[in-house]
């Protein structure tokens, strides 16, 4: 277990039906990392994710948190992970403090050490201003302080967080990254999906990015927003002096360069290289044939473009970036269990 | 600032009370007795029985009926209480946590899914029982009318009590059900006609005869009594199960204890029908009761059979798979226990001596032929079920409605018989097993008519019972084979537990 990942999934399947939400994914999050968990409605996120949280059965593939797998041993994966879901109830008559302090008695605090360790919780979630307020009548964000507080109340190795921010306002938001940056660096493992990229890309050391069940990319938020592309390209805005056409011209006749778009004194050049020598090699050439290149600048794009980028090469059948390779692993043969 | 524990979770240090309690009898209570249903419940009994009792005192003091009309008061409004609004109060009970995703997170932690049925029904019998606390000062005030059997009045409470308690289990159980009509119909017309019964019982005259039973001085009282425990905790208890089993996670094993108890249950009533000389229609009828619940579920339960279920049969190897055939979750196994909890049903029936014939082979045939019907209905619905396909999100619901509009069918020829003069055509319904009692009837009048009046014996059912074991065979076969499609999936949920090691580390 000691050496095993934090989380690995393997060949992970899960049908409803004719309909495929989990279509053979495999991904590795080390320990004490938080990892981004990106994809449009209907990925399949939330499925592996109930998957890992042993509240769901894969069809065939394998979960493992710690190195143990979620189907043959959940019990022993319960202990092991908090689950904040993307939607919850509250109870109704039931104040903060009294529903952390259910939970706690849920999971085997006694006496003086639940009562601390509900404290401590709602310390960490700054929830002890709000302990006598009923849970059913707080803010989205007071909610999902005291979810994120319930699913820390075990002090578990592994968080898995389904859209935590969704339906928050800003101040909510920074707030939760805050808490989440704080769990990290405690070094709690940390599974995060939701759909404000940006903020996924200040949190997460990586992201992993699903498609139609599918994995399309694995990596860091850094070489998606360097403008590194699907096939380990680069984007370049170039602008330059006098007829903005002759830039276009040039790249035509040179291979591995893409004239992408015209701008008002040139345009967007993808070269397809991710080597900062080859990209300074075609500067030079570009110069030595004449062009009068007034700005060479690597474009920064936001995680947002580059997923919608990412999706659009897909449709496009272009491919994406290649994900990385887990070992592969005995697999669970699936049962026809339906009905 | 952080979120480590300061130690491990342990249960030894309890500092107070609660901590004695589950969990979920300490949450429930704290929501259930804030709970405005709850509190106007209480207050609404407290000041209808005061100020109705007080009104009939002043009423009926100089009558010497004044005792029984305070009786009748008493038991009326706790009746309603008790055996109506509170079971009512469950209906929601898991599933407004299924609805809220807030089962999700019980089950995450070590509450197991028993312990949450459990709690959610204990908190709503606790509030029964203070309701039924409250009831005594209007029992003193009782006393001093007079002509009061207190041992008897008293019994009749706990009665009460107890039958509302095993109310309150079927609709807390039930109410896991996705299925509105399970969950919320049946609830709800049981209520209506407990309502009417209450009504009806409390104050006609039949309250002497009930309060009289309840002294347990009259013959036979004591087997009732077992009797009615016996299925009172056996109703509960399946229910209970049932709302356990579905909101567990799916790797836990709720089916093979239920199917084990049953037989089990099946035997002891077999036991009980030879030792209380029991009538052969009251041995079919309880065994019946037994048995229809666990083969309703058995045929509809969904299958899902993961490695860990197979592990304990496992260990017991060729037997332990052989059993495992019966006793796996999921209805093509459940197809299997159905076919045995009927033989030994049809074991235990045909065993009971038929009254007034020492021959243990001369079975009252109208009754074997009502019993025929109703067991070929139960398999011709699951068959049904398993036509209709895999997709089928609500089966039990689905069941119950194919099981009703069989039911339906029957009635309308029936109706139809009732009208014709040429009944023939029924036989072309034989394989309706709904259709039987147009059937009996039709044999019967066949047997009284003019023509045949003069021949002595009773009517000759040979052909219909025939027919009935033939369709039962039939029906229970094609099930068979389509469970049977589902054993190779069976086998490789066996082979994967087999290879995964029991432990990891």
């Amino acid at each position: 277990m000691s050496n095993a990942p934090a989380i690995r999934v393997n060949n992970l399947y899960r049908y409803f039906g004719q309909l495929k939400a989990v279509n053979g994914i495999s991904f590795e999050i080390p320990h004490g990392s938080v990892c981004g968990f990106v994809g449009a409605n209907g990925a399949g996120k939330t499925t592996t994710m109930r998957i890992l949280a042993s509240l769901d059965y894969p069809t065939m593939g394998t979960a493992e948190i710690c190195g143990i797998n979620v189907v043959h041993h959940p019990e022993e994966v319960r202990r092991l992970i908090g689950w904040m879901p993307d939607h919850f109830g509250n109870y109704d008559h039931m104040t903060v403090v009294e529903y952390l302090d259910f939970y706690a008695r849920a999971f085997g605090y006694a006496g003086k050490e639940r009562k601390s360790r509900v404290e401590e919780v709602m310390e960490f979630t700054d929830l002890l201003p709000l302990a006598d307020r009923f849970s059913n009548k707080l803010s989205k964000g007071m909610t999902q302080r005291l979810c994120l507080g319930r699913s820390l109340l075990h002090d578990p190795q592994v968080l898995i967080m389904d859209e935590p921010a969704a339906g928050l306002d800003p101040k909510a938001r920074v707030e939760l990254k805050h808490l989440i940056r704080v769990l990290a660096e405690e070094g709690k493992t940390i599974f995060i999906s939701s759909h404000i990229l940006s903020e996924l890309g200040e949190m997460c050391d990586s992201l992993l990015f699903v498609n139609g069940g599918r994995i399309v990319h694995h990596g860091d938020a850094e070489s998606l927003k360097l403008g590194t592309d699907s096939t380990g390209g680069m984007l370049f805005d170039v602008q330059v002096l006098g007829d903005p056409t002759a830039l276009s011209d040039w790249c035509v006749v040179h291979p591995h360069i893409e004239f992408l778009e015209s701008r008002k004194h040139g345009g967007r050049v993808r070269i397809e290289t991710t080597e900062p020598e080859r990209a300074a090699d075609i500067l030079a050439r570009m110069i030595k044939d004449g062009l009068k290149v007034i700005e060479f600048h690597k474009e920064q794009r936001n995680l947002e473009d580059a997923f919608i980028d990412m999706l659009g090469r897909i449709d496009r059948g272009e491919g994406a970036i290649p994900v990385e390779k887990t070992p592969e692993q005995p697999t669970f043969t699936p049962p026809d269990i339906q009905n | 600032m952080t979120t480590a524990a300061t130690s491990a979770p342990t249960a030894t240090s309890l500092d107070e009370f609660s901590d004695r309690l589950s969990p979920m009898l300490v949450k429930e209570l704290r929501q259930g007795l804030r709970a405005k249903t709850f509190v106007i419940l209480f207050l609404t009994l407290q000041a209808l029985l005061g100020v109705v009792l007080l009104t009939a005192v002043g009423a009926t003091s100089s009558s010497g009926d004044s005792g029984r009309t305070v009786s009748s008061i008493i038991f009326f409004f706790f009746s309603l209480a008790a055996l109506v609004a509170q079971p009512l109060r469950g209906v929601g009970a898991l599933h407004n946590e299924i609805k809220g995703q807030t089962i999700d997170l019980m089950v995450l932690t070590r509450l197991g899914a028993w312990r949450i049925v459990l709690g959610k029904w204990v908190a709503i019998v606790s509030q029964t029982a203070l309701l039924l606390i409250t009831i005594f000062p209007y029992l003193i005030l009782r006393y001093f009318f007079g002509r009061m059997d207190l041992f008897a009045e008293l019994n009749l409470l706990l009665l009460i009590f107890l039958g509302s308690a095993v109310f309150t289990a079927i609709t807390v159980g039930l109410s896991a059900l996705p299925s509105i009509i399970i969950r919320g119909l049946v609830p709800l017309f049981l209520a209506i006609y407990l309502g009417g019964g209450i009504m009806g019982l409390t104050f006609g005259r039949e309250i002497d005869d009930v309060i009289k039973f309840c002294s347990l001085r009259e013959d036979g009282t004591g087997w009732a009594l077992l009797i009615g425990a016996l299925f009172g905790g056996y109703f509960g208890w399946f229910s209970l199960g049932l709302g356990a089993s579905i909101i567990a996670p799916m790797a836990e094993n709720h089916s093979t204890v239920r199917r084990i108890v049953v037989i089990c249950l099946l035997l002891i009533m077999g036991l009980i029908v030879h030792l209380a000389d029991l009538p052969r229609a009251a041995a079919g009828a309880f065994l019946a009761l037994i048995a229809t619940p666990a083969l309703v579920i058995a045929l509809t339960e969904p299958f899902q059979l993961l490695p860990p279920m197979t592990r304990p049969f496992l260990k017991m190897k060729m037997a332990g798979k052989l059993a495992g055939r019966a006793f796996y979750p999921g209805w093509p196994t459940g197809v299997i226990f159905s076919g045995l909890i009927i033989a030994l049903c049809a074991a235990i029936f045909l065993s009971v001596p038929a009254r007034g014939s020492r021959s243990m082979y001369s079975v009252e045939p109208a009754l074997l032929v009502m019993l025929l019907s109703g067991t070929c209905m139960l398999i011709l619905s699951g068959l049904v079920l398993r036509i209709l396909g895999d997709r089928i999100k609500k089966p039990m619901g689905v069941y119950i409605l194919v099981f009703v509009a069989l039911l339906g069918i029957g009635i309308g020829l029936a109706l139809i018989a009732a009208e014709t003069k040429n009944d023939e055509y029924l036989w072309l319904f034989s394989w309706i097993p709904s259709s039987y009692p147009a059937l009996i009837d039709l044999i019967q009048k066949e047997h009284y008519s003019s023509k045949s009046f003069t021949t002595t014996g009773s009517p000759d059912y040979t052909t219909l019972i025939t027919i009935g074991v033939a369709s039962c065979i039939g029906y229970y076969l094609a099930l068979f084979i389509i469970a049977l499609r589902k054993f190779s999936a069976i086998r490789d949920v066996e082979n994967e537990a087999l290879d995964q090691p029991q432990t990891e580390s």
